[in-house]
């Protein structure tokens, strides 16, 4: 029996963390938990909260079974921002998915393009110029950081720290600007096609983001002097919402929120993908899988992702930044216009999309929130037969009730925001 | 130890979070006063989709129906018909883009085979009727007379203006931009 527990400790790269730190619950909240069913009597209360909250961040409806001012049960309620992406995507190319997948995780919508085109690149075993996935990565670490600056400031906000927001929201702004030079849209990008990108990285963007790199350690030294030893942020998460790696594992947890419980778990390390295995940088991992850790771990996210992006820059090869496969990708406008082939090729390309073999996959992504995996069901048209979404913010609401219960009803709007949830991704 | 006691009681903590807010008082402001001041858009931007027309005037659009086909909103009708003054030219009798649908997502642009189409700048358009939003063709080829340079840079900014450079007329062999009555 002990073999094979080794056994499997040993394939899985993610449990080896726990070995390491003995995560138990904090003996107040044993204590709270078992008091829950006291001998007290109290009459039955039940809370709805949301789904017109403002720190649900979003339409999230939860009912909350209440003891006094204690959480006995949490129940979210998903759904109401369901818009059927999975079943609008039968009916579109593999090209018109991708501005679909920009409204899944509308803060980053580079990261849910990479995700899906990673997908059909794997259905389609197509390989993407160096310099492609070189401006691939760098493009998703700019979108770790902007997603990583948007969730600070809104937790911060939502436990009362105002100030943050502002200084975030002002970084953010320089990464949306050069978003809008790169792609010409801010939140709904739609960058990423399949085999390569859309458009190449100007000088004056990658200058800009060398600046921006450069200038970024300040920020983040500013962000930590307003939280990090501030006696209200650590009352407010410290021992909040903990949760066990082993329990974190059993709910699929992932992104942030694993790793905050010391599980060393990362798509971008252990199946490595864009150019994350050329460039030197390492996972942060938390110790008690708490609030105050997925923030802790976040904060040198950022400074991870500003490390890859330097690195990257550096190391930018030339050449082309979109596959020359123009069975997938589009011909070049000069060579429509004046090749008839080439121009029924164009006319066939949009109108039935390219083929993909028959068959079907999944690939998981590293987003900022988690990962995020598509799985493709190909019947050899151009069209996906069924697409399912591994959305990371609906996986980690399932361990909503196990993190909630026993804290009080104040905590529960800082137990939303430790996941980085955003419904659109949620709900699909 | 006791450096951490007086740290506690003395709310230094708070204090030098205060110290920090106090200081952006003094620095500068980042903040745009948007009506009366407005940022400068990437050449790149995706606002409106106007119509273009070949340097004579004429109308590039030739109905093809590949904006319909791509577009992942839908938002697109076209109704295309032969030309009634050029007979073997096809033209867009109806061309409908519906705003309140579009996601701006720039397939449309891409999927045209004459650049008839291009994105503005214009992003501020807002209507007190459905209708408005609702744009027909002629209203699209005057966005485009509005928006001039800027549908142009856009398609050079986004790789598809190496057949515009090829500059001679006869170059676009097959989709002649005729001149009327000719």
């Amino acid at each position: 029996m002990e073999s094979v527990e080794k056994e499997e400790v040993r394939t899985n790269p993610g449990v080896q963390g726990l070995e390491r730190r003995e995560i138990t619950l904090s003996t107040l909240r044993q204590a709270v938990l078992n008091g829950l069913d006291s001998t007290i009597k109290t009459d039955q209360f039940l809370l709805n909260m949301g789904p017109q909250h403002p720190s649900t961040h979003g339409v999230l409806r939860v009912l909350l079974d209440l003891d006094g001012e204690r959480i006995k049960k949490a129940v979210p309620d998903l759904g109401y921002l369901h818009r059927g992406t999975e079943k609008i995507a039968e009916y579109r190319t593999y090209n018109q998915i991708i501005p679909l997948t920009d409204r899944l995780d509308y803060v980053s919508a580079m990261a849910n393009n990479y995700a899906f085109v990673r997908a059909v690149e794997k259905l389609l075993q197509l390989k993407v110029p160096e310099r492609g996935e070189f401006i691939r990565t760098i493009v998703a670490e700019m979108q770790r950081i902007v997603n990583h600056l948007f969730w600070l400031g809104t937790q911060a906000l939502d436990i009362g720290a105002m100030s943050v927001f502002f200084y975030t929201f002002r970084e953010r702004e320089v990464l949306l600007d050069l978003f809008e030079k790169i792609c010409g849209a801010r939140l709904t990008t739609n960058y990423y096609r399949v085999g390569g990108v859309e458009g190449d990285l100007d000088q004056d963007v990658i200058d800009a983001l060398y600046k921006f790199v450069d200038s970024f350690e300040p920020h983040i030294l500013e962000y930590n002097t307003l939280l990090e030893h501030n006696r209200i942020w650590l009352a407010r998460t410290k021992n909040i919402a903990v949760i066990t790696g082993e329990d974190a594992i059993n709910f699929g947890l992932s992104g942030p929120t694993l790793r905050g419980s010391g599980v060393d778990y990362d798509l971008r390390k252990y199946e490595p993908y864009g150019a994350y295995d050329l460039v030197d940088w390492s996972v942060p991992l938390g110790k008690n899988g708490d609030i105050y850790d997925r923030y802790w771990i976040r904060i040198q996210e950022l400074r991870q992702s500003a490390s890859i992006i330097r690195q990257c820059l550096d190391k930018l090869p030339s050449g082309p930044f979109m596959t020359d496969d123009h069975k997938v990708s589009f011909p070049p406008k000069g060579r429509v216009m004046h090749n008839m082939e080439t121009l029924i090729h164009h006319f066939l390309l949009v109108v039935e999309g390219f083929k993909t073999p028959s068959g079907d996959t999944y690939c998981g992504t590293e987003t900022p929130k988690g990962e995020l995996g598509f799985y493709i069901v190909s019947d050899g048209s151009g069209k996906p037969y069924r697409m399912r979404i591994r959305a990371p913010s609906f996986v980690n609401m399932g361990a909503f009730n196990h993190m909630a219960r026993g804290y009080m009803i104040a905590d529960i709007v800082t137990i939303f925001g430790t996941y980085d949830i955003v419904m659109g991704e949620c709900d699909r | 130890m006791l450096k951490k006691f007086l740290q506690t009681i003395l709310f230094s903590e708070l204090g030098q979070g205060l110290k920090l807010t106090f200081r952006h008082m003094f620095m500068k402001k980042i903040t745009v006063q948007y009506p009366k001041e407005k940022l400068t858009l990437a050449d790149g931007y995706r606002g409106f989709i106007a119509h273009r027309r070949y340097e004579n005037g004429v109308e590039r659009c030739v109905g093809c129906d590949l904006c319909e086909a791509i577009c992942p909103a839908k938002a697109i009708r076209v109704v295309s018909d032969i030309h009634p003054e050029v007979p073997d030219r096809r033209y867009a009798k109806e061309y409908t883009l519906d705003f309140t649908r579009c996601i701006f997502c720039g397939f449309c642009v891409v999927a045209c085979p004459v650049n008839a189409l291009s994105m503005t700048k214009e992003f501020a358009h807002s209507s007190f009727t459905r209708n408005g939003l609702i744009y027909s063709k002629e209203q699209m080829l005057a966005l485009g007379d509005r928006a001039g340079d800027e549908s142009d840079a856009y398609l050079k900014v986004k790789n598809m203006w190496d057949a515009e450079d090829s500059g001679k007329e006869e170059g676009r062999y097959h989709f002649p931009p005729i001149t009327m009555g000719g």
